[in-house]
């Protein structure tokens, strides 16, 4: 039961990130320790190394002073080696043969071949490697041998040491120091590290929890934004605005759900309303097939409402293109005008049409993008009072560009980001009276968008509108599916 | 005359068979693709009725079926607004028209009184109510011995009607037919151009030709 929990806690980011942090931490620390204790040992060695010189040049100096008078030499020594005591110089005088002359009170036991080390400073020039010896004395001693010749005869060979005790003490003291210091890095690299790691994490567990908050409910809510401008602010920033978007697709299509019961209950009141007149009471046959066309009416109402809510519903523009053949867009204007001409007429609208004298060829479903032109052209007229004007206009550059423009009463600023949307009418009530769905630009855009075109609207109030449109062109001379 | 009518959904087959008995045709009705395809191929008919998502077997196969045996026979296909994308995707099926769901009996009737016009090779002779002359041929409308200029869209207008005279003609079919669309979302443009063709075929004339039927569309007939 808990293993996939614990499994995940040492899987976590925050467990590798205090593990991480703690890794580096005591790695520098025991780094820059270890630097420091080998240069402190190296020359704390060099210090030895000089000083055990100096004094076996002393010794060999006062021995090679007068090299017949051994017990003057033996007197000298003890004196220099007893006043050397404190600084634990220890002194041995052997002769050629290995006979010892005098040692020193402290000298230790090295057990070292006496042969050897004479035969070492016989060679020798100066003194010999330095060696340390472990006596029986808790601290070892740096020791070294020289010869002292007199008339290029090996006379006698002084063995000097010199005890390591306050190196060794010095440098077990850093030792002692750097565990000491290393414990309580290695505590706070850990607790450092996961304080971090808890803190830097803090926001992603918030993300984490506000998401799992998030629901089809509660779409208004937001992953907080620290304000510190990081990257896990940039996160939430993303994912906000992806909230935002989801919560905008899930609001219209719920307003879109709500709008459709609403278009449909009005026609089927309508219908209901009509049967029961029709049943209550004493009717003539004439009263009653008036009441049966009004139902007939209604019936066309809502079958072409259905119709264009299932063409909307219907986006496979992919599956639609292998149909896609090249027609001239100057034709769907033509007919347009031509079906339109009459309307305006009735309507005292001024209808004007300009194409170029060149096909204006695209790649499509004629009977789609003349109902493009069919839906603005019958918008324009509606909206157009008694003396005002519509034109259609077909560019062919690079691009076929269609607009449709007209002196009408405009689109109020705060309606026109959302005339594209289904069902979406400014003023219902007139609206529908002048008989629109609220489906025609939401079927505009969409025809457009499957033929990769695009579609664009900009309104003044009392002004009038432009709709633009703009369609890849057809290849010159491309066939059918080409 | 006999028509086959090869649809599963009874009560639409049912409303076609009466629709076209009232018409004096014989009607054999089939509920699935394979025993269409066996009335199709032992029984000759004038047209066939054959809808597109069958039982057994689809209306695409039994249409290819049919036609691969060499049967020519007229083939008006019932679709829904999703099956079929297009006239010219019919058409390439070997269809000779279809016509989508939901549809009125005229309507269907009409679609029939097209086909077979053609299919007899009558589609050049011209068409006559009272003094009324469309020839299509030369696309000229006369009315007595008057000639009347109409624009492309009430030639058509006329055409449909006087195709259909005596029988109604819906709004649905003049939208589908003239304006070759298979939605109705401008009524006002029906009634706009019919209105204009009154005017240039009835108005100066004491008889008039073209009525309209509420709630269901208009009518050319030259009986009072």
């Amino acid at each position: 039961m808990s293993s996939p929990t614990r499994t995940r806690r040492f899987r976590g980011l925050g467990f590798r990130l205090t593990v991480w942090s703690a890794a580096v931490l005591c790695a520098a620390a025991l780094g820059t320790g270890w630097f420091l204790y080998l240069r402190l040992q190296t020359g704390l060695h060099k210090q030895n190394d000089e000083f055990l010189e100096l004094w076996s040049k002393d010794f060999t100096s006062l021995v090679a002073q007068d090299p017949g008078d051994e017990e003057k030499i033996k007197s000298e020594l003890q004196r220099e080696t007893s006043l050397a005591d404190q600084t634990s110089v220890v002194c041995r005088l052997l002769r050629p043969d290995g006979e010892e002359v005098f040692r020193s009170k402290t000298f230790p036991k090295h057990g070292r071949d006496i042969g050897a080390i004479i035969a070492e400073a016989r060679e020798a020039k100066g003194r010999v490697e330095t060696w340390t010896a472990r006596g029986e004395s808790s601290w070892p001693h740096l020791m070294t041998a020289e010869a002292v010749r007199s008339r290029g005869r090996l006379r006698y060979v002084v063995e000097t040491g010199y005890h390591l005790k306050r190196t060794e003490w010095t440098l077990r003291n850093y030792r002692m120091n750097l565990l000491r210091v290393l414990v309580p890095l290695v505590v706070i690299g850990i607790v450092g590290g996961w304080l971090l790691a808890r803190k830097s994490l803090a926001p992603i567990a918030d993300m984490t929890s506000t998401a799992q908050t998030i629901s089809r409910a509660s779409l208004q809510k937001r992953i907080p934004v620290k304000g510190s401008g990081d990257e896990l602010d940039r996160l939430a920033e993303v994912l906000n605005e992806m909230l935002d978007r989801i919560q905008e697709s899930f609001e219209r299509t719920e307003r879109f759900s709500s709008d459709l019961a609403h278009e449909l209950k009005t026609p089927l009141t309508a219908l209901k309303g009509e049967v029961e007149a029709a049943l209550i009471g004493d009717r003539s046959a004439d009263e009653l097939r008036v009441i049966i066309a009004e139902q007939a009416e209604t019936y066309d109402r809502l079958n072409s409402m259905i119709t264009d809510l299932l063409l909307l519903a219907r986006k496979a523009p992919d599956a639609a293109r292998p149909q896609f053949r090249p027609f001239d867009v100057r034709d769907c204007a033509h007919e347009a005008v031509d079906t339109f001409a009459p309307l305006a007429e009735e309507a005292q609208v001024e209808l004007s049409a300009a194409y170029p004298d060149r096909p204006c060829e695209v790649q499509g479903d004629k009977s789609s993008l003349c109902r493009v032109f069919s839906n603005l052209l019958d918008n324009a007229i509606k909206h157009t009072p008694a003396g005002g004007r519509v034109s259609v206009e077909v560019r062919a550059g690079e691009k076929c560009t269609i607009t449709v423009r007209d002196t009408g009463r405009g689109i109020e600023p705060e309606d026109l980001p959302h005339v594209f949307e289904r069902f979406y009418r400014g003023d219902r009530a007139r609206s529908r009276e002048t008989g629109g769905s609220g489906l025609g630009l939401s079927i505009c855009k969409q025809i457009v968008e499957n033929h990769r075109g695009s579609i664009s609207i900009r309104s003044q109030p009392g002004r009038g509108t432009n709709v633009t449109i703009e369609l890849p062109r057809a290849p010159e001379h491309g066939g059918p599916g080409a | 005359m006999r028509a086959l009518v090869v649809e599963d959904d009874k009560r639409i087959a049912a409303f076609v068979r009466r629709g076209l008995r009232e018409q004096s045709f014989a009607v054999d009705v089939a509920h699935d693709g394979d025993s269409g395809l066996h009335f199709a191929l032992t029984e000759t008919y004038d047209v066939i009725i054959l809808d597109i998502l069958l039982p057994e077997r689809d209306g695409k196969s039994v249409l290819k079926a049919i036609r691969a045996d060499g049967v020519t026979t007229p083939v008006i296909m019932l679709t829904a607004v999703d099956s079929v994308r297009s006239k010219v995707e019919v058409l390439d099926m070997g269809a000779d028209d279809y016509i989508t769901k939901p549809f009125s009996g005229s309507e269907l009737l009409a679609r029939i009184r097209s086909i077979r016009r053609r299919a007899t090779g009558q589609s050049q002779a011209p068409f006559n109510a009272a003094d009324l002359v469309l020839d299509p041929a030369s696309h000229q409308v006369t009315r007595g011995d008057r000639k009347i200029e109409l624009t492309a869209k009430e030639y058509s207008l006329l055409y449909l009607l006087m195709e259909n005279a005596g029988h109604p003609v819906t709004r649905t079919m003049i939208i589908e037919q003239v304006w070759d669309r298979n939605f109705d979302s401008f009524t006002n443009v029906v009634d706009v151009h019919m209105s204009r063709l009154r005017a240039k075929i009835d108005r100066d004339f004491d008889r008039k030709l073209i009525r309209t039927i509420k709630g269901v569309g208009y009518v050319l007939t030259d009986e009072d």
